[in-house]
């Protein structure tokens, strides 16, 4: 009786609002409640948690349905400009330009609002780089006219339809090339995201013609479309006539493209492939069946309060999305999910077309890594899904044996965080597999360059022998 | 306002290096209480003289090699610990001195500290003192003078000297209880299991190299008594007497010097099984675990090839992100 008095008093403390846990009916359903919900870090801690351990909690890709909200119009959006020459975008690009949502700038770069342009900037003036062009929203809103419904996209040519379609901000490539496979994911690729999946379930019909689309533009024999298993039977009756439904179970390093794209490989003989995320393709039917642009990203916005779906306009601050949420001083606001996502270090970055997600993490939920030493305990190696020897790669890393890290098949590592996420002993793996990346690459390229001056070398002297055969 | 930047990923599991250390003590504590319970003072002495030998020989070393202080860590208490365990009740202060030291020095500090040692460190220190002083760690002649209200001998011992027939009088649940002659904790067969039980549970060692040790064990001899049960001792004799079962899952677990891939933990086991009973059927020492042990743990670099080998990714076009 004593022990139950204490736990109740423990669980009290932690949340208040659960006085009348007292009672002891409550308390063990309270108690299991706590346990089956607690995140896979504490439970660590319990024996109990064991069985958790085994499952991974925090590894599962939430498939929840969150309804997708509207934000609100930004005054301002930020554009990053690619390959920037101030000379030439300066002259083209003037202030007080009016420009139209959907407008093509430059080559390959698009307004996504309507307004007028009001400058070039750097983000902060410690930054110089990367370099984002500025343009202030107006009320209305007017879709560039080069931008025309084509209700009957299917009896078009398809090189003519990719032009139509990189009108629209879609960055596809130029030129089609033959695929046998066009994979079309509608799995989030981290665990806290909810994008992809709910866009599935509220566009179900769009996505089926969209694959329509992508069968006929890419002439590909196969389509398929990977949905968490959650969501399979919900889609997979509209499979027909060389569109297929593949079921992916939802846990972390299996909504990554890679790993989805090899793990689907036996299965649909993948030997070339196309893919594109469930996001990208309801894009381009828009942008053929209305006429619509490439200009809102739907973004997971998620902190201590809750999670919530937003429809925000590509280029609009993280400031104005995060306009109600709590921000303090040491807190980490990631750009994507928990695995793979980079830090924003000033809130007037903006949302760009590739954010999924904006996770808010607390001051004290920060996680820290340092540059213990290894214990060999080879959690890293099992957990790495491209099965890559972490633990010998993170050694040579820290003392610098670029070469050898190279020969071990580190270019397939997709840095996926999850060998410093199991590692116990907080070695900074993924920081230093990116270190020996970067350094093996330079090593590389002087080593191609060293065997080139070698045979340049070779060939002179060999040259030069001639010339001395010949002249004697 | 000042926003945390790092690089990815922004989860860690909570496990810490410091949690398994204490997890393995914890899973020592039901053996280390039956030793004192058995023993006594004696118990008390000796393994309380081995961890704190090991914990000072620890921050000294490190002191010496002008390296950052790790005792907190727990590893030179569960070497020291381990240690203390493995020794008979009678042994002289000043052995499980050195022994200690060298658990610590050969064992662990020379090859860079904690995970980077090829051995098992307590196995190092118990063989090097086993070689060079084996009069005190002979079971037979330093738990004489304890009266264990046994009339039995070191029961390897008989085996090797007498063959089957003498040992036939041990009765399975005498030795599961702990009731024989043997290492201090290593003879707490049933208490060894519960603690390794909590291991297990707690996800700090895996499954594979206990069950296919003891499956290694079992198969082995199993061999050798259907081939000839008048010599060879049965299975389940062979499973609970000696350093078996501390050797399951607190000796060759180490994981520095242990593989950590599915199949070459199965086959790393499974190679300990079979040396232990082909040394204890063939060795000159009664009891082959630790022998076993080290030989296979410089088989684990290669042992550990054993895995799937990283293939590479094919890459997608068209879209740029
Ligand atoms: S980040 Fe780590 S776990 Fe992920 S692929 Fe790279 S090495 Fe493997
Ligand atoms: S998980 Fe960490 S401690 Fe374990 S082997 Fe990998 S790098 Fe070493």
């Amino acid at each position: 009786m004593m022990t139950a008095w204490r736990i109740a008093k423990y669980v009290t403390k932690k949340n208040k609002r659960f006085i009348w846990l007292y009672s002891r009916k409550n308390l063990t359903r309270r108690w299991a409640w706590t346990i089956s919900n607690a995140p896979f870090n504490t439970a660590m801690y319990w024996p109990i948690g064991a069985i958790k351990i085994m499952k991974g909690q925090e590894l599962l890709l939430k498939c929840e349905t969150k309804e997708i909200a509207d934000a609100p119009q930004p005054a301002e959006v930020l554009l990053p400009l690619r390959d920037f020459d101030i000379k030439k975008d300066k002259k083209k690009l003037k202030e007080d330009l009016p420009v139209k949502t959907g407008q093509q700038l430059k080559p390959g770069f698009f307004s996504t609002v309507t307004g007028t342009i009001k400058g070039f900037g750097p983000l902060t003036p410690a930054v110089a780089e990367p370099i984002y062009l500025r343009i202030a929203v107006s009320d209305s809103e007017e879709i560039d006219p080069l931008l025309q419904a084509e209700p009957d996209f299917l009896e078009q040519e398809p090189q003519a339809l990719l032009e139509k379609l990189n009108r629209a901000n879609l960055g596809f490539c130029e030129e089609l090339q033959p695929v046998d496979t066009v994979v079309v994911s509608a799995v989030d690729e981290e665990p806290l995201i909810m994008v992809y999946g709910q866009l599935l379930r509220e566009n179900k019909e769009r996505v089926f013609a969209g694959l329509r689309l992508l069968k006929h533009l890419t002439s590909a024999q196969k389509v398929v479309l990977a949905v968490p298993q959650p969501l399979y039977s919900f889609v997979s009756g509209a499979a027909a006539d060389g569109i297929e439904v593949h079921s992916v179970v939802p846990r972390y390093p299996n909504g990554l493209p890679e790993i989805l794209i090899r793990d689907m490989a036996a299965a649909y003989n993948v030997d070339s492939h196309l893919f594109l995320n469930v996001e990208k393709l309801l894009a381009a039917a828009a942008a053929l069946t209305d006429g619509k642009p490439f200009s809102h990203k739907v973004v997971t916005v998620i902190d201590k309060q809750g999670a919530g779906n937003y429809r925000v306009r590509i280029g609009t601050p993280l400031a104005e999305l995060l306009k109600d949420r709590r921000i303090k001083d040491n807190d980490k606001v990631i750009i994507g999910g928990p695995f793979r996502g980079s830090t924003c270090f000033d809130l007037s970055m903006p949302v760009t077309a590739a954010t999924d997600c904006i996770y808010i993490q607390d001051e004290n939920e920060v996680a820290f890594f340092h540059n213990n030493q290894c214990l060999n305990c080879g959690r890293c190696v099992r957990a790495c899904p491209v099965d890559l020897d972490v633990n010998l790669l993170g050694r040579y890393a820290e003392f610098a044996i670029f070469d050898q890290c190279l020969e071990m098949d580190l270019k397939n590592c997709i840095e996926c965080g999850l060998c410093a996420y199991v590692c116990p002993s907080g070695r900074s793996l993924v920081q230093l597999l990116r270190l020996a990346k970067s350094e093996g690459e330079k090593l590389e390229s002087e080593l191609e360059k060293e065997a080139v001056n070698v045979l340049e070398d070779k060939q002179e002297e060999n040259k030069e022998e001639k010339d001395g055969e010949r002249l004697s | 306002m000042k926003l945390v930047v790092s690089s990815p990923p922004h989860w860690r599991v909570k496990l810490r290096e410091s949690n398994i250390h204490r997890d393995f003590i914890i899973a020592l504590l039901p053996a280390l209480i039956f030793a004192v319970y058995t023993y006594g003072m004696f118990a008390v002495r000796v393994i309380s003289l081995a961890a704190a030998a090991a914990l000072l020989s620890d921050v000294l070393i490190r002191k010496l090699f002008r390296k950052p202080a790790t005792f907190t860590d727990g590893s030179a208490l569960l070497i020291g610990l381990l240690f203390g365990l493995l020794m008979p009740p009678g042994v002289p202060y000043w052995v499980v001195i050195i022994g200690a030291f060298l658990c610590i020095f050969i064992g662990k500090e020379i090859f860079g500290g904690l995970g980077s040692s090829p051995l098992n460190p307590v196995l190092v220190g118990w063989t090097i003192i086993a070689i060079s002083w084996p009069a005190y760690v002979n079971f037979s002649l330093s738990t004489a003078h304890y009266n264990l209200g046994l009339d039995f001998q070191y029961p390897l011992i008989m085996l090797k000297n007498g063959g089957a027939g003498f040992v036939s009088d041990f009765r399975l649940i005498d030795l599961l209880l702990g009731k024989q002659v043997g290492g201090m904790g290593a003879a707490a067969v049933l208490f060894l299991l519960a603690g390794g039980l909590y291991l297990l549970l707690r996800r700090v060692v895996t499954w594979e190299i206990p069950l296919s040790f003891a499956a290694g064990v079992l198969i082995m001899s199993g061999i050798f008594w259907a081939a000839n049960s008048e010599v060879y001792a049965n299975p389940l004799f062979h499973l609970l007497t000696g350093n078996v079962m501390i050797g399951i899952f607190f000796l060759s677990t180490d994981y520095s010097s242990s593989p950590f891939n599915k199949w070459s933990m199965v086959a790393f086991g499974l190679g300990c099984g079979f040396l232990t009973v082909i040394f204890r059927a063939w060795g000159i020492e009664p009891d082959g675990v630790i022998f076993a042990i080290l030989i296979m743990n410089l088989f684990t670099p290669l042992l550990d090839k054993l895995k799937k080998q990283p293939r590479p990714l094919q890459v997608s076009y068209m879209e740029k992100r």
